[in-house]
C-alpha cells in the first residue's frame, strides 16, 4: 500500500551518476581538446606540465562552480516553491539573486572590484543577506505567505530599479558593458579562490535548505494544517530564506545572475518523484547541478570563440524546454 | 479531567470581539455539534481550541491542561484538525496524504517506521479508503477526497479531532456516511467537535450540541433540548418540522412562521 522507495533511490542514483559524468565532460570541454585519459594521466606527473595546469587551475574550478551553483539554484527553488506552495517560485521571487546582481553591479561601478577582485562576490554576498534581513524586517510579524511573496518581489524590483540606475548613471561606458555581461552570468576564468569563498556558503545553504523538508510535506496540506501538525512555520520560513541566501547570494556572487535554473528544474522532476517536497529537495540539487554543468559545456563547446554567457544559455535552451512540459501537462489536464 | 474545553474564552478579530465569554467543557468521549448561523464564530472556536488563533482571554483546555502551556508536539499528538479547505498541494497519493498525519510521531529523516505504516494502514481501512491508496489525491471525487483527509486526521493518533464545516459540499449519501464514521471514531474513545450547518444531521447523530450566536454560547446540551422551535426561530430565523424518528430526534428546518402584522 506505501509505495517502496525503490523507485526514488532509483531516480537519485541516475542523477547522481549523471553528475560525475557530466563533471567528467566538463572537465574534457574547452578550447583546448583534451581526453579524460589524458586529464587523469596529467594528474600524476610533475606541476609543470600544461594539461595539468589547465586542468586544475582552469577546468577544475569552473566545473566546481558549476556543480555548486548548479545545486544552489535547484534545491533553493524547490524548497521556495513548497514553501510558497506556488510553482511559479523561484530563487529570484524573493530579491536575494536581484539584490546580489546589486551588490556586484555596485562592485564593479565604484571600481572596488578592479583594485580589489574579491569585492564583487563578496558585496554581492552581503546584498543578497540584506535582502533577506529586509524580507523579514517587512514580512516576519505576519503569518501570511503572500506578504512574503509580495515583499520579495517589491526588494527584487527594487534591487532591479537600482541596477538599471546604476548602469543609467555609469560615465564609463566599458564599465557599463562590464556590467551587463556580468548580468548575464558566467562561469568563465574563476579561479580557485572563487570556489574557496562561495563554497562554505552554498553547502552551509544547502544543509539549511534540506532540513526543511519535512515541514515542507506537511505544508502540502495548508499553513493551518501543518501548523496543527506541530511544523513551526516561522522556524521553516527562516530556514527557507537564509539556506536561500546562503546558497544562491554566494552562486550569484561568483558567477552571476543565471535565471530559469530554479524554476524549471523542480518542475521537471516533480512528476518523477510523486510531487512530494522532501524527495524533490536531493533531486532537485542534483538536477541543478546537471542542468548548469551541461549549459556551461553548451556555452563551450557550441560556440567556442564567442564567449557565450551561461545565463543565455540557460534561458535559451530552458524557455522551450519548459513551454514544452507545460503544453505537454495542460493537454492531461493536471 | 476536561479532555477538551474553554473557559471565559474571548477572542477578537481586529477590533470586532468575535467570541464572548465561552465557557463548556467535555469530561468523556462525545460527539459535538456546532451550531450557528454564519458569521457566529463557529470557525473562531475551532482555531482557537487547535493553538491557531490568539486569544484574548480565558483559555482553551486540551487534556486537562491549559492549550497554551502545551509544546508544539504535545499539541500535535493529543488534537488533530480538519479545516473547511480540502487543500493538497502538488500532486500526492492517497497514502502519501494520510501518512502526512504521522509528523508528529516522527522525527529526524529517517523514513515511516513500522508503527507509521500501521497506523495509517488502520486509517485508511477505518475510512474505507484503501481502494485507492495509490491514486493521487486531486483525481478523487470531494466526498472520497474528504474521507482521505479524515483518514489523515486519524493517522494522527489524537484523543481530539476538530473538523471545520466536514460536511460542505457532499451529497447526502457521504454526508451520512462521514456522520457514522465521526460515530464509530468517538465510540473508540475521541472526542470529536464539528461545525456544522445541517440542522438535520447535528440532531440525529450528535450527543450534545453547542449553539453559538454573535460569539455568545447560546445554548448547551442534548439535540433534543436545544433544537426548540424557539431557538430555531431566534437564532437562525427558521421555522421547524420537530418529530422523532428511530428513536432519535428528527428537525427539518422551515420557511420562519409569519410575523403577526400590526
Amino acid at each position: 500500500m506505501i509505495k517502496a522507495s525503490g523507485y526514488y533511490i532509483f531516480l537519485i542514483f541516475v542523477l547522481i551518476l549523471m553528475t560525475l559524468l557530466l563533471s567528467v565532460w566538463s572537465l574534457a570541454a574547452g578550447y583546448v581538446d583534451l581526453s579524460p585519459a589524458e586529464l587523469w594521466n596529467s594528474l600524476w606527473t610533475d606541476t609543470e606540465d600544461p594539461t595539468r595546469l589547465i586542468l586544475l587551475e582552469v577546468r577544475l574550478p569552473r566545473m566546481l562552480l558549476g556543480l555548486l551553483v548548479g545545486g544552489a539554484l535547484g534545491l533553493s527553488g524547490a524548497a521556495l516553491q513548497g514553501l510558497l506552495r506556488n510553482p511559479l517560485a523561484e530563487p529570484g521571487l524573493i530579491g536575494v539573486s536581484a539584490s546580489g546582481s546589486l551588490g556586484a553591479v555596485i562592485a564593479i561601478y565604484t571600481g572596488l572590484s578592479a583594485q580589489f577582485p574579491y569585492a564583487l562576490p563578496l558585496l554581492a554576498l552581503a546584498f543578497s543577506f540584506g535582502a533577506v534581513f529586509m524580507l523579514h524586517l517587512l514580512a516576519g510579524r505576519t503569518k501570511s505567505i503572500l506578504t512574503l511573496i509580495l515583499a520579495g518581489v517589491a526588494l527584487s524590483s527594487l534591487a532591479g530599479a537600482l541596477t538599471s540606475l546604476t548602469l543609467n548613471l555609469s560615465p564609463d561606458p566599458w564599465a557599463v558593458l562590464e556590467i551587463v555581461f556580468w548580468l548575464m552570468g558566467s562561469l568563465t576564468d574563476r579561479s580557485m579562490t572563487h570556489v574557496e569563498l562561495a563554497a562554505p556558503f552554498i553547502i552551509a545553504g544547502y544543509s539549511l535548505l534540506l532540513l526543511s523538508g519535512r515541514a515542507l510535506d506537511g505544508l502540502s496540506l495548508g499553513e493551518d494544517v501543518a501548523h496543527s501538525l506541530g511544523i513551526n512555520l516561522n522556524r521553516t520560513r527562516l530556514l527557507i530564506t537564509v539556506g536561500t541566501a546562503a546558497s544562491v547570494g554566494a552562486a550569484t556572487a561568483v558567477a552571476g545572475a543565471v535565471g530559469f535554473v530554479g524554476l524549471i528544474v523542480p518542475h521537471l522532476l516533480r512528476p518523477l518523484v510523486g510531487g512530494r517536497p522532501a524527495k524533490l529537495l536531493p533531486a532537485s540539487m542534483l538536477g541543478g547541478a546537471c542542468f548548469i554543468l551541461l549549459a556551461d559545456i553548451v556555452v563551450r563547446e557550441v560556440l567556442p570563440g564567442k564567449d557565450l554567457k551561461l545565463g543565455v544559455v540557460t534561458a535559451l535552451v530552458g524557455v522551450p524546454f519548459f513551454l514544452w512540459l507545460l503544453m505537454k501537462s495542460r493537454r492531461y489536464g493536471q | 479531567m476536561t479532555l477538551l474545553g474553554t473557559e471565559n474564552l474571548s477572542v477578537s478579530l481586529g477590533k470586532q470581539s468575535v467570541l464572548k465569554d465561552v465557557t463548556f467543557k467535555a469530561d468523556t468521549p462525545q460527539l459535538i455539534g456546532l451550531l450557528g448561523p454564519n458569521g457566529a464564530g463557529k470557525t473562531t472556536l475551532i482555531r482557537s481550541l487547535a493553538g491557531q488563533q490568539t486569544i484574548l482571554s480565558g483559555s482553551a483546555i486540551l487534556g486537562g491542561q491549559d492549550l497554551e502551556k502545551l509544546t508544539a508536539k504535545e499539541r500535535a499528538k493529543s488534537l488533530a484538525y480538519l479545516p473547511q479547505q480540502r487543500n493538497v498541494h502538488w500532486p500526492l497519493s492517497v497514502s502519501e496524504v494520510v501518512m502526512l498525519g504521522r509528523h508528529p510521531h516522527r522525527s529526524g529523516f529517517a523514513g515511516p517506521g513500522a508503527q507509521d505504516i500501521e497506523a495509517v494502514q488502520k486509517a485508511l481501512v477505518q475510512m474505507e479508503v484503501t481502494g485507492f491508496a495509490d491514486r493521487p489525491f486531486k483525481t478523487l471525487s470531494g466526498g472520497e477526497q474528504a474521507r482521505v483527509l479524515m483518514a489523515r486526521a486519524l493517522a494522527q493518533d489524537t484523543p481530539i479531532l476538530l473538523a471545520d464545516e466536514p460536511m460542505a459540499g457532499l451529497d447526502p449519501a457521504h454526508q451520512i456516511s462521514l456522520m457514522q464514521h465521526f460515530r464509530l471514531i468517538v465510540q473508540a474513545g475521541q472526542t470529536v467537535l464539528l461545525s456544522i450547518h445541517e440542522i438535520s444531521l447535528a440532531a440525529r447523530w450528535c450527543d450534545r450540541l453547542l449553539v453559538l450566536q454573535d460569539g455568545v454560547l447560546k445554548e448547551d446540551g442534548l439535540p433534543e433540548q436545544v433544537l426548540s422551535e424557539e431557538t430555531l426561530s431566534s437564532v437562525f430565523q427558521v421555522g421547524a418540522y420537530l418529530a422523532s424518528v428511530a428513536n432519535r430526534p428528527l428537525i427539518v428546518p422551515l420557511e420562519p412562521p409569519e410575523e403577526p402584522r400590526i
